[in-house]
């Protein structure tokens, strides 16, 4: 082994922000005790935003799967100024603080925004309702998703598009035959960011969906519901939320390990 | 009969391309110095989406047609296009990378897939994943691959750059020798003049985009019209 060793100045500063970065999260599962856990998880409060925010999440995901997918091919495919003005569209709700783009949502499609006066005629009625809660989801989890499987698009060799659809394979055929396999770590990795980035939503939801417990409370609207009543329920709900983290961070190292082989 | 007519107008970044050749020879080639617009040339008439004007047919078929508004898709065209660096599927094994072309349910395809690596004697390589060949089997795959789809013709982009000196002989003789015997008409890219004269009756010379000289090797050795002429196919 001949590998350079880390210089010992970028340790002591670096680790003075790993620390940051894990002793707060840290504490919160060291100190909770099984029992309040338990107690916490029994909470009705608890289980309804569970459910609610697995719903929600995954619908939000197949969404993004379906949309996104495409127009993450488009990027990728994208030349010149066009496609700098459509990356930065993509990644506008990554820069936007969520509580703008929270009442950007209610000024377009509130009871008195522009488009939902419209709705309103229909008989549809967005703000607060769980809609509402998978359309500020899915504005701030595209970006994630989109831009992961877009550089996933572009690392696969026009070449190899260009000769399967000279063996005879369609548009779309060559696509989900070759550019989506290929892809397809790319994708799962994009898939996992975005579905983290929706379970964490918080602050557009509040503003354009509200915190309606079994409509539109989601388990972080929970926790900030519980901590003025029930400390421990809120504790509770966030170590659920630590346990899916865990989980999705297993899952992304597998996803890049598979990608770079 | 013509084999391959281009007459091909258009802007790729900097490069002006303005190639009009017509030949009737069974193999062509495409010679010239790097940036030239060889394998731009060779990507168009496969079905790369460009922005180009003009027309061109292979083998009797038209690829595509501006005046017209005629642009047949690549699926339709039926070539066997063989990219640089080969351009095998690294998903998939050599078996069904083979297979992909192949028309007809999952068992035919394979059948057809199987006798198609016997031809290019290749089969014992079904069950390998292309990062596993060599270049002269990843050739052979690439070509069965392309064979196996029935083309009309064949675009082949440097087909033997990727071999070191010993295979390069013997799979200029085999590549050939299949070449013939397909009795399909064939653009080849090269920038070997030892390929050239092996393989092709008719030398078509890009430079910056235009055709400066088409003809016999032979021809083109005798009155060579520029300096990358004489250099590459030398003066008799």
């Amino acid at each position: 082994m001949n590998e350079a060793r880390s210089p010992q100045w970028a340790i002591a500063l670096g680790g003075a922000l790993l620390v940051l970065l894990v002793l707060p999260v840290a504490t919160l599962v060291l100190t909770s005790s099984p029992a309040e856990v338990a107690r916490g998880l029994a909470h009705p409060m608890t289980r309804t935003a569970i459910a609610l925010s697995l719903r929600t999440t995954l619908l939000t995901l197949l969404i993004l799967v379906l949309l996104g997918t495409p127009l993450a091919l488009w990027l990728a495919r994208a030349r010149g100024r066009a496609k700098a003005w459509l990356q930065a569209a993509v990644e506008l709700p990554i820069v936007l603080p969520p509580a703008v783009l929270g009442l950007a949502l209610l000024m377009s499609f509130g009871r008195a925004g522009v488009f939902g006066r419209l709705l309103d005629t229909l008989g549809i009625a967005l703000p607060f309702s769980t809609a509402a809660v998978i359309i500020a989801q899915l504005i701030v989890s595209a970006p994630f998703y989109v831009q992961t499987a877009r550089v996933g698009f572009e690392a696969v060799d026009e070449n190899l598009v260009l000769v399967a659809r000279s063996l005879g394979a369609s548009s779309f055929g060559a696509f989900r035959r070759i550019t989506l396999p290929l892809a397809s770590s790319a994708i799962l990795t994009g898939a996992a960011l975005a579905w983290a980035r929706a379970l964490g939503e918080f602050g557009a939801t509040l503003l354009f969906a509200g915190s309606l417990a079994g409509r539109t409370q989601t388990l972080p609207l929970a926790i900030y519901g519980a901590l003025e009543a029930d400390i421990s329920a809120a504790r509770a709900i966030a170590l659920v939320l630590c346990g899916i983290a865990f989980v999705l961070l297993v899952l992304l190292r597998m996803f890049a390990a598979t990608g770079a082989r | 009969m013509s084999t391959f007519s281009v007459e091909l107008r258009g802007r790729i970044g900097t490069l002006e391309l303005d190639i009009r050749f017509e030949s009737s020879a069974a193999i062509t080639a495409v010679v010239g110095p790097n940036g030239a617009g060889k394998s731009t040339l060779l990507r168009v008439l496969a079905g790369a989406e460009l922005a180009m004007q003009g027309k061109a047919s292979a083998a009797g078929g038209t690829l595509f047609d501006s005046a017209r508004s005629l642009w047949v898709p690549p699926e339709a065209r039926r070539l066997g296009y063989l990219p640089q660096g080969l351009a095998l599927f690294p998903h998939l094994n050599v078996l069904d990378n083979v297979a992909f072309g192949c028309a007809g349910d999952a068992q035919q395809r394979l059948s057809q897939a199987a006798m198609q690596l016997r031809s290019v004697e290749a089969e014992h390589l079904a069950e390998r994943m292309p990062a596993q060949l060599s270049g002269g089997e990843a050739q052979r795959v690439a070509l069965a691959r392309a064979l196996a789809a029935q083309p009309r013709a064949l675009l082949l982009d440097e087909p033997l750059a990727a071999l070191d000196v010993a295979h390069r002989r013997s799979t200029r003789a085999f590549l050939a020798a299949l070449l013939r015997q397909n009795e399909r008409p064939a653009l080849l890219v090269s920038h070997d003049a030892r390929d050239v004269r092996a393989l092709a009756e008719h030398v078509v010379v890009l430079e910056h985009g235009k055709v400066i000289q088409q003809g016999s090797a032979d021809e083109l050795a005798r009155a060579p019209a520029s300096d990358f002429v004489a250099e590459l196919l030398g003066t008799v």
